[in-house]
């Protein structure tokens, strides 16, 4: 074996990762080769010292700083659950109280399915007409029908991205805004 | 196993073992986890970044991340495999904004900046350890995470392959440059590692 191939192999050699043939021919070589002989040691002499480097330490109370980020995280996650909690209860009363409306006024013979204004008229409406269903919403949950197109896409769109990116914040970094979406949440409710 | 399991067995079972305490909900076992591999997470991730700051910051976010998906971890891999592999992935990410932010302060037409790390002292590399350092943070940034994995962190080829994927054989090839991109660099200061290599003790000090 010439010195480019040995040159080539030296890492491998360090490592021990030549098959025995192969590494037999290098070790011939180094015995007579001075110059290959010179680079495998500048090899050997760079990964002993890479592996005593000298160990980088962590600064103190790094432990307690991950446990913190994790419970901080676990109370936003809390609070990220109320306030989906009370959202859906917002959402469903809201649902209700729209499906309510159209099981005592009856479906307006426009087209209902998009119109978001038009069940805000109902609601309005209702409002004026029904004072007793809002004193007793409940009244009149379990089986009720709710008409095809009752429940306005636009609540159900603003509520499915609230899911979202209240999920995203949580896989993402959420310390951060922690402290953000508590006041908001407050504030809100 | 259960959640019962105690302080000293805790900290005798595998790597595995504990992972599986941790999917099912036991604190105790994550903080075991952390303790098992802050250390080596921040060699390793310090030797990337370059930042001791920036490397705390990246392994608390790793831990965070492993709490967080315990539960896709699959023991079909090592568990250190698949820590190694997190944190490699918020390391590249730093590294792809710095770039960014280079870039936009136009930053890259300055001569780069000799970044320092704390915690180089001591040891019998004394002299070579802070050129070397410096050498490794020069490399390109595979050759770099090759190279620590392989001669700092002292991972097998197999696994260097799986945390990286890539081949091994281009886990080995990257490893074999490294290496002589590293004599390169060290060129100017053959005798300090000559010396050593032989095992005569050095005292010049290049600082
Ligand atoms: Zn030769």
């Amino acid at each position: 074996m010439n010195c480019r191939g040995v040159s080539r192999r030296l890492s491998a050699f360090i490592d021990n990762d030549l098959s025995p043939g192969i590494r037999q021919a290098v070790e011939e070589h180094l015995e007579h080769c001075h110059s290959c002989k010179r680079r495998l040691g500048e090899y050997e002499a760079i990964v002993t010292a890479a592996r005593d480097l000298p160990s980088l330490t962590l600064t103190d109370g790094f432990v307690e700083r991950v446990v913190k980020a994790i419970n901080s995280q676990q109370e936003t996650k809390e609070v990220l659950g109320a306030f989906r909690y009370r959202f859906t209860i917002a959402g469903a009363a809201f649902m209700v109280t729209s499906a309510a409306v159209f099981f005592l006024v009856g479906p307006p013979s426009t087209n209902v399915t998009s119109t978001y204004s038009g069940v805000q008229d109902s609601l309005m409406r209702q409002s004026q007409t029904a004072p007793d269903f809002w004193a007793h919403p409940e009244t009149k949950v379990s089986s009720f029908p709710v008409p095809e197109g009752a429940i306005p896409q636009q609540a159900v769109d603003s509520k499915s991205t609230l899911r979202n990116d209240s999920t995203l914040r949580i896989e993402e970094y959420v310390l951060p805004d922690y402290q953000k979406v508590k006041e908001t949440v407050d504030h809100k409710f | 196993m259960s959640n019962g399991t105690n302080e000293k067995g805790r900290s005798r079972i595998s790597d595995k073992e504990l992972m599986e305490l941790i999917q099912s909900g036991d604190e105790k076992s994550f903080a075991e986890l952390v303790a098992r591999y802050q250390d080596r997470l921040l060699n390793f991730v310090g030797r990337i970044v370059t930042d001791q700051e920036t490397a705390e910051e990246l392994i608390q976010e790793t831990f965070l991340r492993i709490f967080n998906q315990k539960h896709s971890y699959t023991p079909e891999y090592a568990v250190s495999t698949w820590i190694y592999t997190i944190a490699l992935n918020l390391a590249r990410s730093e590294l792809r904004k710095r770039k960014l932010r280079r870039f936009l302060s136009l930053d890259f037409l300055k001569e780069e900046s000799d970044v320092e790390i704390a915690g180089r002292t001591g040891g019998i590399g004394e002299g070579l350890a802070p050129i070397l350092q410096k050498a490794i943070d020069a490399l390109p940034e595979d050759y770099r995470t090759a190279f620590i994995l392989c001669d700092i962190q002292r991972l097998p080829y197999q696994q260097i392959a799986e945390i990286l994927r890539v081949p091994v054989g281009t886990v080995k090839s990257r490893i074999n440059r490294a290496r002589a991109m590293l004599r390169d660099k060290l060129k100017p200061y053959k005798e300090i590692y000559y010396e050593l290599s032989r095992g005569i003790p050095q005292t010049i000090s290049l600082y």
